[in-house]
């Protein structure tokens, strides 16, 4: 369990009676047996809990909320289903926790305009499902999506497998309701045409709940493409799954999806109870989807298998139908929960490469898991060129926690080096602040801190994220250079702080 | 002026980068980073005002100037940097027009899906400074979309660089957000990562006259929730697209309103997609064309994505952008050309149907129209747009007629927010001052 809480215990009650005061005594939680619930998000590596879970219904009650955050120079955080993989739910500096549970409500289908607006805590594929009735849907597909909310994922800009095709959050959002640390409430953006000024959407966008807390979002909603095709294709090696992937590209073919999926995902999904029937032996397995019109997607399918086969793959498997459609994916979007069959820990990792430099990065990041003597899966959106490596580890070994640590820091790097960036979708929040000198100067890290000090001027939203904090900025992290030993040592350091 | 700031040019050919009828005191062409940025340096210690400065194509866009010392010319920053096809991606300095990047990309079957007015002419600076954008819209969006990489110098003189040549990055802030349809104001852009998309293998363009305002309106409501996957959808007041038609000669008989629909995908799909618009829109047509050969798609699409043909004829001449919902296009419509009955202007109309994007060209008669009625009903229009937060751009006006008239006319409460943001990054607002966000 986390370190506790240091408010004093005159503060706790005061703040906890004006919190209830908002939302009543059984919607603000401070036992620390309920409040340890909330002391991770999807990375457990930091855990530390908040003083406040506190669950507003309204715009209102959040206006009110943040006038407790601000009498009490109490930081507070946004929250919606916990699934942040970067730490960017936990409440780093203690203090007040929002959870949107309560404010789910699809407020309008506005299929005319192709819109939908929505309360902060709606759950991403119910939205989805609602707007099925018309045949649209709302593009953005987090593998969390079952669960997660477009609050979480406006935040993080958060990503999918259909994103290749259909972009990511930012390309879907319109307009948002925002409440500010200072109480004030925001329109930003608009439905109707374009937006004026600066695109304050555009930059709250991806904020990871640093510029203060959204309650309202108006998303696109896009036609649902009336015929999907999608096939598995099975190799004997990762280069010629690497190739395939770079060849589809640069054919000019976009496929709604492109994701790869090595051995050992293979190996932990065919143990569960998603598998397929994979071949176990496969080295690895492409997941591709078209989508569209039905005449165009037999075209585009006849020029994806032309390439597949030219990188020799050893088998193509077309799903017949529907079902075996979402068989296929539900392999995919289940694969983290499998690793846990295959392996005590696991670490997932979120680094973005230029897609051409697939083949090259993927041979240096196994080089590094056997340079480590740690196993590593990978199950990844090959075409956006965005990696999720996963570590394999079993936390109970001494020092394996340091190795993990020091191997994801020289993969990010390997990342940076070949001009990729830290994180394609899953945000920097705690788990890549002291990394982010590897891709920025001091005054580019200013600049971005310039932009939230006009959102959030006393750092009392989200505090602790995104930015590095230990070190002057623009040295590099310096475990990252270092010899192997001092290495496990200092960024370890980095990471738990 | 510091020597190190690039050419300088001769007194006399200032004319060029003229705004408004306000001449710089001076205009500086740097031709490497260092020179830019020490060009920045010394405005920002003399309080000098610096407006970057592409083609020029949409400078009279935005309020007038405050103060004009120097044109920064980008005219030498005008090279790709890096083309990457197989990763769908290119690096373009700010100042090479659209059309020389179109060419290059276009020689490997890419293309960067944006239309913007001024093809030939516009910048990727000013496109992305102005959030410009043409009919592609309805399908691939706008510049905002595609820009993933940007690097730029501070008003202070510092080059920062955000994003990178990845097609998806949550590495910090959104920052290429930020400066996307900024106006020159936070920043001098430099250079830019933009991804790319295939071009499309097969294109068919079908222009249909209905037969009248209810039809025209109930043609793009039907098609906006169907199955089509049309690239654009543009609509069409009679005058407009009697203008259209005057060059083009695509229909007979009397100008109606009109819809231009764009198809690009595999032929199959194209051809489905053209009979299927046929069958929805049956019974609301009155004639209709379907246009094969490319190059007359392509005159088509240039008369309706360019802007200053339709900006002339009159004694005076002016053009308002209007942002309304789609749903609430035809009823904007209405009240546009009511505005055009009471200022006696000839009003042609053409809009981004499925964006809610309606331009509208005022042309004013100096003996017949009563163009001093502009400003309030320019008024009236913006607080009818209000409830859905819609506005109206005055997107070119004679420059006389901007002391009586804001621009933008955008007095939402998050103006204050902007306001803030241009504070923090251009305190002594050396950037095109008076301009946009002040």
């Amino acid at each position: 369990m986390s370190r506790p809480s240091p408010i004093a215990a005159s503060l706790r009650d005061s703040v906890h009676r004006e919190l209830a005061s908002i939302v009543g005594h059984e919607w603000v939680l401070d036992a620390p047996d309920e409040l340890i619930v909330y002391e991770c998000d999807g990375l457990t590596l930091h855990p530390r809990m908040p003083d406040f879970v506190v669950f507003p219904t309204s715009k209102e009650d959040v206006v009110k909320i943040m006038g407790v955050s601000q009498r009490h120079n109490m930081p507070f955080l946004p929250r919606g289903a916990g699934t942040c993989l970067s730490g960017g739910a936990i409440a780093a500096d203690g203090g007040i926790i929002l959870e949107f549970s309560r404010m789910k409500r699809i407020l309008d289908l506005d299929f005319d305009n192709r819109v939908a607006t929505v309360e902060a805590g709606v759950v991403n594929l119910h939205l989805t499902q609602a707007a099925k009735k018309k045949n649209f849907y709302y593009a953005p597909d987090p593998s969390s999506q079952m669960v997660s909310t477009i609050g979480g994922n406006v935040a993080e800009n958060s990503g999918g497998p259909h994103t290749l095709k259909y972009g990511v959050t930012t390309n879907h959002v319109v307009a948002l309701e925002i409440v500010l640390p200072d109480s004030e409430v925001y329109d930003i953006g608009t439905a109707a045409g374009d937006f004026v000024g600066y695109d304050l959407v555009g930059v709250f966008v991806g904020s990871e709940g640093t510029f203060g807390t959204m309650t309202k979002a108006t998303v696109r909603l896009l036609y649902s493409p009336p015929a999907v095709k999608t096939l598995l294709a099975v190799y004997d090696s990762v280069a010629d799954a690497t190739r395939t992937v770079s060849g589809i590209i640069a054919r000019g073919i976009v496929p709604a999806a492109l994701e790869m999926i090595d051995r050992n995902t293979i190996q932990a999904i065919e143990a569960s109870v998603y598998a397929t029937g994979i071949p176990k032996d496969a080295v690895a397995v492409l997941l591709i989807e078209v989508d569209g019109l039905e005449a165009s997607i037999e075209p585009q399918m006849e020029r994806v298998i032309e390439v597949i086969q030219a990188n020799h793959a050893r088998e193509i498997r077309i799903a017949k139908d529907d079902a075996e459609r979402k068989k296929l994916w539900a392999a995919r979007k289940n694969a983290f929960g499998a690793y846990g069959r295959i392996s005590a820990n696991y670490y997932t990792m979120d680094g973005v490469i230029p897609r051409s430099k697939l083949p090259e990065v993927l041979a240096d990041i196994d080089a590094l898991g056997q340079q480590y003597g740690l196993r590593m899966a990978n199950v990844f959106h090959a075409g956006d060129g965005n990696l999720h490596p996963i570590i394999l580890y079993d936390a109970s070994q001494p020092g394996a926690r340091d190795k993990v640590v020091a191997l994801a820091g020289e993969i990010l790097r390997r990342c940076v080096e070949v001009g990729g960036a830290l994180s394609g979708e899953h945000g920097i929040g705690l788990e890549k602040r002291e990394f982010m000198t590897l891709f920025f100067s001091p005054r580019e890290l200013e600049t971005m801190q310039q932009l939230k000090s006009v959102f959030n001027p006393q750092n009392l939203a989200n505090p602790n994220k995104v930015f590095p904090m230990r070190r002057g900025c623009g040295e590099m992290p310096k475990g990252l250079l270092d010899g192997a030993d001092q290495k496990y040592k200092e960024v370890d350091e980095l990471v738990r702080f | 002026m510091p020597n190190s700031t690039g050419s300088t040019s001769q007194s006399g050919t200032t004319s060029r980068f003229a705004i408004d009828g306000l001449h710089p005191g001076q205009v500086a062409a740097p031709e490497t980073v260092e020179e830019a940025t020490a060009l920045l340096k010394e405005a920002n210690a003399q309080n000098w005002s610096v407006v970057p400065f592409g083609s020029g194509s949409k400078q009279q866009v935005g309020n007038a100037l405050k103060r004009y010392d120097i044109a920064l010319s980008l005219e030498r920053f005008d090279r790709i940097l890096e083309f990457e096809p197989q990763d769908l991606v290119v690096k373009v300095q700010s100042g090479c027009r659209l059309a020389a990047l179109q060419d290059c990309l276009a020689q490997h079957g890419l293309y960067l899906p944006i239309d913007p007015p001024w093809r030939d002419t516009a910048t990727m600076g000013g496109i992305v400074s102005a959030h410009d954008s043409g009919p592609l819209r309805f399908a691939h969006g706008t510049v905002r979309d595609y820009l993933i990489g940007i690097s730029l110098i501070q008003p202070d003189g510092a080059w920062t660089k955000f994003g990178s040549r990845v097609v998806k990055n949550v590495t910090g802030y959104d920052m290429c957000k930020l400066y996307t349809g900024a106006f020159g104001t936070l920043g001098v852009l430099l250079d830019f990562y933009f991804k790319l998309k295939p071009l499309p293998p097969f294109e068919r363009t079908v222009v249909v006259k209905m037969k009248g305002f209810a039809e025209a309106a109930q043609a793009i409501a039907k098609l906006s929730i169907s199955s089509l996957f049309p690239s654009a959808v543009e609509w069409l007041n009679p005058a407009a697209f009697e203008f259209v038609n005057r060059s083009l000669e695509l229909t007979r008989g009397e100008p109606g309103y009109a819809v231009v629909v764009r198809f690009g995908d595999v032929e199959n799909s194209v051809q489905w997609q053209v009979e299927q618009l046929e069958k929805l829109w049956n019974g609301l047509t009155a004639q209709g064309v379907i246009i094969s050969d490319g190059r007359e798609q392509s005159l088509v699409w240039q008369v309706l994505r360019e802007d200053s043909p339709w900006l002339e004829g009159g004694s005076s001449n002016a053009k308002l952008k209007v942002n309304c919902l789609p749903s609430h296009l035809a009823a904007t419509a209405q009240r546009l050309e009511a505005v055009g009955k009471v200022l006696n202007a000839q009003t042609r109309l053409k809009a981004h149907a499925g964006s809610g994007i309606i331009r509208a060209y005022f042309s004013f008669d100096a003996s017949t129209s009563t163009a001093e009625r502009f400003p309030q009903e320019l008024a009236n229009l913006r607080a009818a747009l209000r409830a859905a937060r819609g506005t109206a751009i005055a997107e070119s006006v004679p420059a006389s007629w901007k002391d009586g008239i804001d621009v933008w006319g955008y007095d939402f409460k998050d103006k204050a927010l902007m306001q803030q943001i241009r504070q923090q990054y251009d305190p002594c607002r050396i950037l095109n001052p008076g301009r946009f966000v002040v």
